[in-house]
């Protein structure tokens, strides 16, 4: 099997062990599938652009011009910062998008970091002890689904100060139950395997047994599942700013661009598609490679694309 | 417990007592037994073999003494393991036990091994959490249990992962893994009955060259009586949730005691010469919600009188280390 072939024991050169060791790794399956391999570095290229760029381009995005209203994109008239056109305030569309790729970052990662970390903890916990504390977690779960989150995310808001912080918290909360759900339903599956009565065989504690044998087999699953999440969140978050109690300028997001644009659709399509295509760019980069992670992730699974990519070579040569 | 038994298995040394052992499971209303009272005891070194066919406890009873019926399972009677009782203990308790004191091997192979990590990683994680080695140290024990198990080039196969093993080999490394921590009795739950003949004679070799070599007691539950005399010197056979013959193997092959057991010997094709001679049981087990007035086997034992159905027959010494739950059994016996 590829991914468990031994190093060879004598290496002619240190390229080849370089070589061998190399052709071990995950990272040698990445190179080689086109579409995860674009996707991860459209993410790392996204992810550099937020944190160095940001700072730079902060005072630009925030640069009002009466002169460059509804400036159209694909010009480079005024410099190439205004490339990707301006607003209805005459603001760099393209300075803007740079500051909101940090702040998108930082709000949908943390908000759906902390929902499948929280919530996939709480589910699997619930579906592993099972009776009474299972039945009132998941009755409180079906009451943070009940209520409509963006009426929840309002109120809480509305009394909060709206801050990055409080956003992040709120978002995480009404997003909680999908990966309880997830984690929960996986878990009540797992703890019926032969593995699990295994380990417990062994004196395994309920702790070990989450640790080891539950958690890395939902965890592909949650994965996927933030990765969808994504996209969602930084809409979500936009739909809050929309409303006035999310982010306010200076701060701004994607969602943020995308909801201010939408006013003018008519007169600049540019206003509310760049910021969109970034949203959508990200979504699907991040579930490209998810996928390619949950795959490659699964021993059984990763056999197979590494034979999968040795034949597409074979066959290209 | 009889004085047979006892005699048989020298009191005061069992490793493991087993007293009117029940496992009830409780569902909408209706209570299913599994098993029904079970007297057993196991001193140290010895192998046991429980035979009976499908839903007659076996295997419940093998679940219940590690302590691994789940609710809505119910176990009562006693289960006391070097000197402790088990019964009631909780999860944290039984953690103690489970490992060096009782070890179990899965009738699933392929599904007994944790898929996303390599067996190694497997094998080497019991000795480090349970008996805190370093990596190093619990490397070399794994391959040594590997090598233990009769796994080739166990060192290279450390890293593999269990789907690029075959259904034998698997289970050699749940073995593995069930005598890392030295376990006093192994309980081995149709360990063989997943794998195909060729491969079953392997793994029966092998768990009994273990427990010859190692000195542990073997609490061995099969439906197969050519497997239980390969790795077993003392023969429990189960019906219906109850002991209904127990004795040394080879007196209980030559002369059964009870109905049932003559009735498995008589159906079993290695046997015979010819299959007209094979004469399966008629009938059924019983439903597991019943209760019993007479015997449990009477309505399809071709010796049942009129006195079957109507006292209950108690498991009772026959003859010297013999013990039958049958009205007819010094009958029985004579008849060979």
């Amino acid at each position: 099997m590829y991914l468990t072939q031994p190093i060879p024991a004598s290496p002619a050169s240190t390229g080849a062990r370089i070589k061998a060791y190399f052709a071990q790794t995950r990272l040698s399956l990445l190179v080689r599938s086109p579409i995860a391999l674009i996707s991860a570095l459209v993410l790392i290229a996204l992810v550099l652009i937020a944190v160095i760029g940001a700072p730079l381009a902060l005072e630009t995005a925030n640069f009002q011009s009466l002169r460059l209203r509804f400036f159209p994109p694909f010009s480079l008239e005024h410099g190439w910062i205004y490339v990707l056109g301006a607003d209805g305030l005459g603001r760099s569309m393209l300075a803007q998008l740079i500051v909101g790729a940090r702040t998108s970052f930082i709000v949908a990662g943390a908000a759906v970091g902390l929902a499948a970390v929280v919530g996939t903890s709480i589910g699997m916990i619930s579906g592993f002890v099972g009776g009474w504390v299972d039945a009132a977690l998941m009755r409180v779960s079906d009451i943070i689904v009940t209520v409509p989150s963006l009426l929840l995310a309002l109120a809480v808001l509305f009394v909060l100060e709206p801050s990055i912080f409080n956003l992040v918290a709120v978002l995480a909360v009404s997003r909680l139950p999908i990966y309880l759900r997830v984690a929960r339903a996986q878990t009540l599956e797992l703890r019926e395997r032969v593995f699990v009565e295994a380990s417990r065989a062994i004196g395994a504690t309920n702790l070990r047994i989450i640790w080891r044998d539950i958690r890395p087999l939902v965890l592909p699953t949650v994965m996927t599942v933030s990765m969808l999440e994504l996209a969602s969140v930084m809409l979500a978050a936009a739909g809050l700013s929309f409303l006035g109690v999310g982010l306010q300028r200076p701060d701004v997001d994607w969602g943020t661009i995308v909801s201010e644009g939408r006013e003018y659709l008519t007169r600049a399509w540019w206003a509310t598609v760049f910021p969109g295509m970034a949203i959508v760019i990200t979504a699907l980069a991040a579930n490209f490679l998810s996928n390619w992670l949950r795959a490659s992730g699964d021993p059984l699974q990763a056999g197979a694309l590494a034979a999968a990519t040795a034949r597409q070579e074979d066959a290209l040569k | 417990m009889t004085a047979a038994a006892k005699i048989m298995q020298q009191p005061g040394e069992a490793l493991i007592e087993i007293h009117d052992l029940t496992v009830q499971f409780r569902t909408a209303g209706r209570a299913i037994n599994a098993v029904r009272g079970i007297d057993l005891s196991i001193g140290p070194g010895e192998s046991v073999a429980i035979l009976g066919e499908s839903g007659s406890g076996k295997s419940v009873t093998g679940k219940a003494v590690m302590g691994l019926i789940n609710a809505p399972g119910k176990v009562s009677g006693s289960v006391r393991f070097a000197g402790r009782e088990l019964v009631g203990l909780s999860e944290t308790e039984l953690q103690d036990v489970r490992g060096p004191g009782l070890a179990m091997v899965f009738q699933d192979s392929l599904d007994a091994l944790n898929p996303v990590f390599s067996v190694g990683e497997q094998i080497m994680e019991i000795l480090m959490v349970r008996l805190g080695w370093s990596r190093e140290k619990s490397r070399a024990e794994a391959i040594s249990l590997m090598q233990q198990v009769g796994i080739d080039s166990a060192e290279k196969r450390l890293s593999s992962y269990p789907h690029q093993f075959s259904g034998g080999m698997r289970q050699r490394i749940c073995i593995a893994m069930a005598i890392a921590l030295k376990p006093q009795l192994l309980i081995a739950d149709e360990p063989t009955t997943a794998l195909d003949v060729t491969v079953q004679a392997g793994i029966l070799k092998l768990i009994a060259k273990l427990q010859r070599e190692s000195g542990m007691a073997l609490l061995f539950v099969t439906h197969d009586l050519a497997v239980a005399r390969q790795v077993a010197s003392y023969l429990v056979v189960m019906y219906a949730g109850r002991i209904v013959e127990r004795g040394p193997i080879d007196a209980l092959y030559a002369r059964p005691a009870h109905p049932y057991t003559r009735a498995l010997l008589n159906s079993n094709p290695g046997s015979v010469s010819h299959w007209s001679q094979l004469h399966p049981i008629s009938g059924n087990p019983p439903d597991k919600t019943m209760v019993f007035t007479g015997c449990a086997f009477a309505d399809r034992c071709p010796r049942a009188v009129s006195r079957c159905r109507a006292e209950a027959p108690a498991l009772r010494q026959v003859a010297p280390g013999r013990d039958s739950r049958c009205h007819f059994a010094e009958e029985l016996l004579d008849a060979h």
